[in-house]
């Protein structure tokens, strides 16, 4: 049955004197195994982080956001996902040293090569270092970065077989990626405070605000549309075949094609946008009842009674624990009944806050976070599949080719495939328990109307696409942490824990080390058992 | 994301209409003196204290929900201060409440149009500030710029100009009150001239948070 698995997955005749078949059932099993769990993982705990800001805006309904991120993130890993994982599959490891290493074999005494079996090793280390890393962080609930811990652990696993030739690893693309790790935020937070002072400017500072969302929101669109899609098709969507190529007419597109062809899906969708945008307008103005600036008080208040009251019916007895239980008792219906209150005065078009106005500028944005959730979510994809496909690929690479070269690429189909996989294995991790944390984060982040989530999400995106296109890993949480202090900094937010950015720096500091030490861990763990 | 803080604008808006419901009490708890109504001046007594003390829990929470750590689009010092001024709006009312339960008073009835006259304008001064607090909503959502922010100085300035007016009416209240000094007790008009003092304090603070939120909006 094994030797019907290899020739089925078209094994070179080299794969199968470097391994046993057992060694290559496992390497498969675990290297697909494991990388279909980082997917998962990432689908289930960081689209919720680009995701969550649409739901809290009211943008998008839980369900549609849902709907959204499946298909963007799908799209985003499968079309754009191969840059990054090939920086990760070669980019930090020198292939051509790994290709020279060689061992006397005990049996026959002669010198073998070495170096595919490593890599093989370190790669299927490294994935199981950054899984367990994952399990590990979020159970006690710390903020994992999976970016980092991927980087972490295959440069653990470098430094490990280098060991007495440090310099050999790829410290220039090392460098790179943990500058952009720094860059990335900063980078993100300079285009959104710039997106949302233009909206500033040229749309809340006026009298007439619908008017000028009305004229404004079509030139955002069309710059949200070309950017998106000039650094998605120049020189890339290579799993599309060039028949598909030709017959959209991507084939072979310079610079100024490319962005000539973005420009006419701008304008397409800015034009398209108009006649939409005519329907908002604004509400009779009524007679406010600002019952919601009590609310979240009593609710936490309410919240923190109920476990006082826990706490003392536990300890009492008799008469007093008996009125405990209905007090208990009353508070719950209290609070049950002020969710019900706050559920029906939010779905009542976000709360009746601002003037009539602010409200239909803020729904004319609504479309535009739409947009922008879509490109955040493929961004997010295109740059996080390659933390869970990357060392995939490169196990993937070597068991096909039988050996490790610099010049070894993958088949487009192998490619495909695994990019693929990848993508599905998001959107499985986002059906099955990314919607509860979106919903979760939906809950608690209500500050961002639809014209600050929009700026957010489209200074991180731009900032993330970018950075997959140039093959750099980064952690999408920060950067959009860096957007969301970038509008804070442009006053468009009402209160920002700066603590945050405290936090950010300390796991710059831990996440390498720390994914650096597991990777090493199953190295040599991994190395004994198939060694 | 722990990212983002408890909005402390919500809560400051929720504390200023506590403040007004007891600005809208001053009125009648004065007449009820002077119309000698002590049940009616229990009650509304009662109403201003509870008040009084449920501003100051919100006060408090917000005050524990801003440390340094937290970034706000205005100066977060300016903004306590704010809060500060504004909660000497239903302190000084309810000193106001104290003052006249200390010994039983009584108003030449020739005082008491002169003294309506200022609680009204009083009132209308702290009710404009109330109103401005009340934008604090749209600044915050227009950024604190822009025609929003010009609608909001516009206040500040009617506020300035209302509170200089109230000032003559308290100076011309108090006059009048020594005006009639040989028909009242000396007690009572030193009672009741402290009660006019508290008064225009009370729109002094107004005057002062609006000055002060002119200081958040200029950036």
């Amino acid at each position: 049955m094994l030797e019907t698995f290899s020739v089925f997955l078209g094994q070179a005749e080299g794969a199968a004197a470097l391994f046993t078949e057992t060694q290559l059932f496992w390497a498969y099993v675990i290297a697909i195994g494991a990388g279909f769990f980082m997917a998962w993982s990432i689908g289930a705990n960081d689209v919720a982080n680009a995701m969550g800001t649409s739901v809290g805006s009211g943008a998008l309904t839980l369900r549609n956001a849902i709907i959204v991120a499946a298909i963007f993130e799908f799209l985003g890993a499968f079309f754009v996902g191969q840059h990054v994982s090939e920086t990760i599959r070669k980019g930090i490891l020198p292939l051509e040293e790994l290709e020279k290493m060689t061992a006397i074999d005990v049996d026959t005494g002669e010198a073998v090569k070495i170096g595919a079996n490593l890599y093989v090793y370190g790669m299927m280390g490294a994935i199981l270092a950054a899984a367990t890393w994952l399990l590990v962080a979020t159970y006690f609930g710390l903020p994992v970065s999976t970016t980092h811990s991927i980087v972490g652990s295959v440069l653990g696993f470098g430094m490990v077989i280098f060991w007495d030739d440090l310099s050999v690893i790829e410290w220039t693309t090392v460098g790179k990626i943990v500058s952009s790790w720094v860059v990335s935020p900063l980078l993100a937070g300079g285009f959104s405070c710039l997106v949302f002072l233009v909206i500033q400017r040229l749309v809340l500072y006026k009298r007439d605000m619908v008017g000028a969302a009305r004229k404004v929101a079509p030139f955002l669109i069309f710059l949200v549309l070309t950017i998106i899609s000039l650094v998605t098709i120049y020189k890339g969507l290579k799993p599309l075949s060039d028949e598909w190529k030709e017959l959209l007419g991507l084939l072979d597109l310079d610079f100024k094609g490319a962005l000539l062809y973005a420009s006419v899906i701008g304008l397409v969708g800015a034009i398209g946008s108009i006649p939409l945008l005519k329907r908002i307008t604004v509400e009779e103005e009524s007679p406010s009842e600002d019952t919601r600036s009590q609310n979240p008080l009593i609710g936490e208040e309410l919240a923190r009674l109920k476990t006082k009251i826990k706490k003392l019916t536990v300890i009492a007895d008799g008469d007093v624990e008996e009125k405990l239980g209905s007090l208990g008792g009353k508070i719950e219906a209290l609070s049950t009944q002020l969710e019900e209150q706050e559920a029906s005065v939010k779905s009542s078009d976000a709360g009746k806050w601002g003037t009539p106005q602010m409200r239909a500028t803020e729904r004319i944005f609504v479309y535009l976070q739409i947009l922008s959730a879509c490109t955040v979510a493929f961004a997010h994809g295109a740059n996080d599949v390659a933390n869970a496909i990357g060392p995939l690929s490169g196990v993937i690479t070597v068991l096909q080719k039988g050996a490790l070269s610099a010049k070894s690429d993958l088949s487009d189909g192998w490619m495909t495939l695994i990019l693929a996989l990848g993508g599905v294995g998001i959107v499985i991790g986002l059906v099955t328990w990314g919607w509860r944390v979106i919903e979760t984060i939906g809950k608690k982040i209500t500050e961002l109307t639809p014209t600050r989530g929009f700026s957010v999400q489209f200074g991180a995106a731009i900032t993330i696409l970018v950075a997959s296109r140039a093959g750099l890993p980064i952690s999408t949480t920060h950067t959009l942490v860096g957007a969301v202090l970038g509008v804070g900094f442009a006053r468009g937010i009402g209160a920002l824990n700066l603590r945050v950015v405290r936090d950010i720096i300390i796991s710059w500091v831990m996440t390498l080390p720390a994914g650096a030490f597991l990777a090493i861990l199953f190295f040599f763990i991994l190395k004994a058992i198939f060694g | 994301m722990a990212l983002f803080g408890r909005s402390p604008f919500k809560p400051i808006q929720a504390h200023m209409e506590k403040s007004r419901a007891c600005i809208e009490r001053i009125k009648p708890i004065i007449n009820a003196i002077i119309d000698n109504e002590p049940a009616e001046f229990d009650r509304l007594f009662k109403e201003i204290s509870d008040l009084e003390s449920e501003a100051d829990i919100i006060k408090n929470d917000i005050r524990s929900h801003l440390p340094k750590s937290i970034f706000l689009p205005i100066d977060r010092r300016d903004l306590l201060e704010v809060l500060d001024i504004q909660e000497e709006l239903p302190d000084t009312i309810q000193d106001i409440g104290i003052m006249l339960t200390l010994r039983p008073l009584k108003l030449p009835a020739d005082m008491k149009e002169p003294l309506n006259n200022l609680i009204d304008e009083v009132a209308t001064v702290c009710n404009q500030a109330a109103d401005m607090v009340q934008e604090f909503d749209e600044l915050v959502e227009t950024s604190f710029g822009g025609k929003e922010a010009e609608k909001v100085l516009a206040m500040i300035e009617q506020i300035n100009a209302d509170e200089t007016v109230a000032d003559g009416t308290e100076r011309a209240a108090a006059k009048k009150l020594f005006d009639l000094e040989k028909e009242v007790e000396v007690l009572d008009v030193i009672m009741w001239s402290r009660v006019i003092n508290k008064l225009g304090d009370l729109a002094d603070s107004a005057e002062r948070m609006a000055n002060r939120l002119r200081l958040m909006i200029a950036k």
